[in-house]
């Protein structure tokens, strides 16, 4: 554990107030529509303090809802002018994100568009994740949706954050906080005064460790996922009864993909005429009916529940094959804002059971 | 003009972003296929360019979008590349009104290639149906490129009617070989006045004369290869007809298609159930195929 | 709300075992292939799913029935045609006394909906109202806060079971029911050019509502919709956005056909509140025009409302 010092609880979000004194970009929970959302913040009092998740994640400022990639003018003599992309991203710090989004963002949508196992390094996305730095805060109170120690991971887990901030139990509570990278390091110099206590304190480990413990224990929704993979691996089950059982309420409405921290579909569009536009590259989601639609007519997934037997197949098993990154972290927004309450843990719930029986190791 | 000028704001290689090419020729295969020939309008792009029999690329029409197409020449044929498409939506009919002189986008080549190692050698079956011609059209004359390394070579091809048959002149020259043997056919009722060819469904004219082309040489199955596209209910069958003359799936190639944008595995469109088709197909064993998700 | 004319004769299942066992005299008589009920959504929490099961064996283990059971399960309705069109029979589905006007839609419609008595037998079911059951899902079991419905509040089978007392308390001390009211008289309150323009096109409200049953030409998907917008800017010179389209279009084609039960405002990603609108429209726009050609009658009528009464504006930007 690479604990730095503490911060007072007070002081906690006068961090945004530094770091855009600086100049630095800040993302962090705020109010946008109503809803606690992650947004550009410029100030300590735009921040929404008393969150467990925004209900969006902030990979939109990695990966944006809509980016051109391509301008394109017809010249009169012939040919075209081509102008790429731009590429300036801010330095961005991501603060208050929670350990299931750095770990969905910085693990697994690195793997997709950094190629590590295919190649094609995308360096829009490559580029503005190396301009960010990601200063998680571990969750103390998970509700009824949340399961990322379910999925290995867990409420003070630091995989893909720069920074962990983790809020002590016992006694005084104070904000203990971790560097675990160079970009860490360099955050915690440029909040300097804000940071308290000695590096490497052990009471403060000690407290920290603690914390963690205790906020692992408030899970509700946990459950096996031993066997879900095998039972998806094997191709005699994509036909199971249980995809129209549990998906046939589906409306295709997509929010599940739009706030799910490790979704990347996109669909690249042009727009414009034939003289002169630019192609876009903007978020598409698997569950909508178009998306594999052929232009011969022939639909691969007419029904929702298909569609959403392909999302369930992705998180749990294609990203893992695929990309060599975990396809779910856990974080709950689909289960918790599906309008019809669709559940992918029932989903896993019922392949791990089958599996399991399967295989003799559950009644 | 060059071609750098046209691209300098363009961080190279930039992943979504196409070259140029122009079209050098166009030509007219039926009523509704079309073949471009083109090359990079860039030179040094032209000359550093290659890909591997079978791949495939990208091909923008600016303000209408990307389609998808097999590179439908051979890798051994330098200066140009070709693709050839039919016209079945918006940007295939606008494609097909270009003229020679016009500039399109291209990406690629992505995808696997024909494994042209494990051919070596072996008496090679093509069956190919309709516009599923072109992706078997590359790997013969790639073959043919270099004919010592290979035994005896079929090819069948089949459409609904006589005036839908493409690449007949290079199925003639083909013929005129002397070592190829080359089968045209149509579907019963698609046959015109005069028709020197076979009649029937291409998996029924390839169960019906494949196996004697082998048996004159002497030769069974054991060391044949063949490789299908077409239409799926085409190709279905054609496995079909190779598995009752007791070729193993392993021995049978196919090409899948899926709807695909970004050919680069990261839009997350062309997956049939585990397999991305842009990162690890399109070309397939059957014996591949088969053991994938029923999710096409 | 609107209820069935049928609302007071027709025969409630005062319990579960009651309309389980009429489901499964007909399941095993063949007299319908496929029961449309409710089921546990998961060992987690109390929320209700649509559950279908054919097999008279699962009923019991399947079927539950209490006060989490929110879904308007006629939604399903399209079940009972396809059951018959198998040769089984058709679908037996649970149903609350609120949304038996559905049914009536359904049946007077029965040469477009498909739906005949025969083919979709509802159970209908003693009802003492029903929970609110949005952020179900985020609060622990013990935290959440259960309210009824607002709709709940104006029935008469939840005044009988509950007396008028406790339900004038109720009334007065819900602040989203009297805003909810409110709206359906006077929406002087509602920005709609900004609210409508929130709508994602997910087409939830489309796919839940029971009278939205229309497989083929929707006068409200992606292809009309664009063609009113387009023709109301190009013909008409009216900007308008296809978020506000859809709304109108869809909105006013379930006008007279809606039982108000509340499901479109249910399943809402971003609360559009859709009944106010319905109200509105039924207010100020009633005796407009009459169907025939479905794209020019939508033409004009979107265009009426958007020049009296809705003012145009553009979809808000994207983020990032």
């Amino acid at each position: 554990m690479t604990v730095r010092g503490y911060i007072r609880p007070e002081s906690l979000w006068q961090i945004v107030d530094v770091l855009h004194g600086q100049g630095v970009r800040v993302v962090a929970p705020t109010l946008l529509d109503g809803l606690c959302q992650f947004g550009v913040v410029t100030s300590s009092k735009a921040v929404v303090t008393d969150y467990l998740l925004p209900q969006n994640t902030y990979k939109e400022f990695l990966f944006p809802k809509e980016e051109r990639v391509l301008t394109y003018i017809k010249r009169p003599e012939g040919g075209y002018a081509l102008t790429g992309p731009e590429h300036d991203f801010p330095e961005t710090v991501v603060l208050g994100g929670r350990p299931c989004d750095a770990a969905a963002i910085g693990v697994s949508l690195k793997a997709v568009f950094g190629g590590a196992k295919w190649g094609h390094e995308d360096p829009l996305f490559m580029e503005r994740l190396e301009a960010t730095t990601v200063v998680s805060i571990s969750c103390d109170r998970p509700d009824l949706s949340c399961f990322c120690p379910t999925m290995g991971l867990g409420p003070d887990d630091p995989t893909g954050s720069d920074v962990l901030i983790t809020r002590t139990e016992e006694g005084q509570p104070v904000f203990v906080l971790e560097a675990l990278s160079p970009k860490g390091e360099a955050f915690a110099r440029r909040i300097g005064d804000l940071v308290h206590g000695d590096r490497d304190d052990g009471d403060l480990a000690a407290r920290r460790a603690e914390a963690g413990e205790a906020a692992r224990g408030r899970f509700v929704r946990t459950f096996d996922v031993e066997g879900v993979k095998d039972f998806l691996d094997d191709p005699a089950n994509f036909d199971d009864a249980m995809y129209a059982r549990l998906g046939t309420k589906c409306v295709s409405c997509g929010v599940c993909t739009f706030e799910c921290p490790t979704c990347h579909c996109f669909d690249l569009k042009d727009v414009g005429t034939a003289t002169q536009g630019e192609r876009i590259k903007i978020w598409d989601s698997c569950q909508f009916p178009a998306f594999t639609l052929h232009a011969s007519g022939h639909q691969p997934r007419p029904l929702p529940w298909e569609r959403y037997r392909n999302r369930f197949l992705c998180k749990f098993k294609i990203y893992q094959d695929t990309f060599e990154a975990p396809g779910c972290t856990g974080c709950g927004r689909c289960v918790r804002d599906c309008p019809v309450h669709v559940d992918i843990t029932t989903y896993a719930m019922r392949a791990g059971a089958k599996q399991r029986k399967l295989i003799g190791i559950e009644a | 003009m060059s071609g750098t000028a046209l691209q300098a704001a363009v961080r190279p290689g930039h992943l979504y972003v196409p070259k140029l090419v122009r079209i050098q020729k166009v030509i007219r295969e039926t009523h509704d296929v079309v073949t471009f020939r083109m090359a990079f309008v860039d030179e040094a792009d032209q000359a550093a360019f290659s890909y591997n029999v079978g791949q495939f690329g990208e091909f923008s029409l600016f303000g209408m979008g990307e389609s998808t197409f097999n590179i439908s020449s051979s890798p051994t044929w330098k200066g140009y590349f070709e693709c050839c498409f039919r016209e079945v939506g918006r940007v295939t009919e606008a494609l097909a009104r270009l003229k020679e002189g016009d500039v399109i986008g291209f990406r690629g080549p992505y995808g696997n290639a024909y494994d042209l190692e494990r051919m070596r050698g072996r008496d090679l079956i093509f069956a190919a149906g309709g516009i599923g011609f072109p992706p078997i059209r590359c790997l013969v004359w790639q073959v043919l490129a270099e004919r010592e390394k290979y035994g005896a070579i079929v090819v069948v091809h089949g459409a609904r009617t006589a005036g839908d048959l493409i690449y007949q002149r290079e199925m003639e020259e083909w013929a005129r070989l002397g070592d190829v043997h080359v089968i045209k056919t149509v579907d019963p009722g698609g046959e015109p006045e005069g028709w020197d060819g076979e009649v029937g469904f291409v998996p029924t004219v390839v169960e019906e004369r494949v196996p004697w082309v082998l048996e004159r040489r002497g030769k069974g199955v054991e060391n044949a290869m063949a490789f299908t596209c077409g239409p799926p209910i085409m190709t279905k069958f054609v496995i079909e007809a190779l598995i009752r003359m007791g070729f193993g799936l392993d021995q049978i190639v196919l090409t899948l298609e899926n709807k695909m944008k970004c050919a680069v595995g990261k839009c997350g469109r062309c997956n049939i159930g585990g397999t991305y088709v842009c990162l690890e197909g399109p070309i397939f064993t059957a014996d591949q195929v088969a053991a994938m998700h029923d999710d096409a | 709300m609107m209820y069935s004319t049928g609302f007071q004769s027709e025969e409630r299942h005062a319990t579960l075992a009651d309309a389980v066992a009429r489901a499964r005299a007909w399941l095993e008589a063949g007299e319908v292939g496929m029961v449309v009920g409710y089921g546990a959504q998961s060992p987690f929490t109390d929320l209700t799913m649509p559950t279908f099961v054919n097999d008279a064996e699962e009923l019991d283990e399947e079927l539950l029935w209490n006060s989490f059971c929110d879904y308007n399960l006629l939604g399903y309705a399209e079940m009972g045609p396809k059951e018959q069109a198998k040769g089984r029979g058709g679908a037996a589905i649970m149903v609350k006394p609120c949304e038996l006007h559905n049914l009536d839609i359904l049946l007077e419609e029965g040469n477009m909906s498909g739906v005949t008595r025969d083919n979709v037998r509802p159970l209908v079911m003693r009802c003492a109202g029903v929970y609110e059951t949005e952020g179900l899902n985020a609060y622990t079991r013990d935290d959440a806060e259960l309210k009824v419905q607002t709709k709940c509040l104006d029935c008469p089978e939840y005044l009988a079971a509950h007396g008028a007392d406790r339900v004038a308390r109720e009334k007065a001390a819900r602040t989203d029911y009297q805003q909810y009211t409110g709206r359906l008289e006077d929406d002087a309150g509602v920005d709609w050019a900004t609210t409508l323009n929130k709508c994602l096109h997910c087409y939830a409200c489309r796919n839940v509502c029971p009278s939205c049953y229309c497989t083929e030409g929707c006068p409200a998907d992606e292809a009309a919709t664009a063609h009113v917008t387009n023709a109301l800017k190009l013909i008409k010179g009216i900007e308008t956005s296809r978020q506000v389209v859809y709304n109108l279009v869809r909105t006013w084609h379930i006008q007279a056909r809606c039982s108000e039960c509340l499901e479109c405002e249910r399943v809402c990603p971003v609360n559009i509140p859709i009944m106010a609108l319905k109200a509105k429209l039924g207010r100020e726009f009633a005796g407009e025009g009459s169907p025939g050609d479905v794209i020019g009658f939508l033409t004009s009528v979107t265009e009426r409302i958007v020049r009296e009464g809705i003012t145009a504006g553009a979809a808000p930007e994207g983020d990032a």
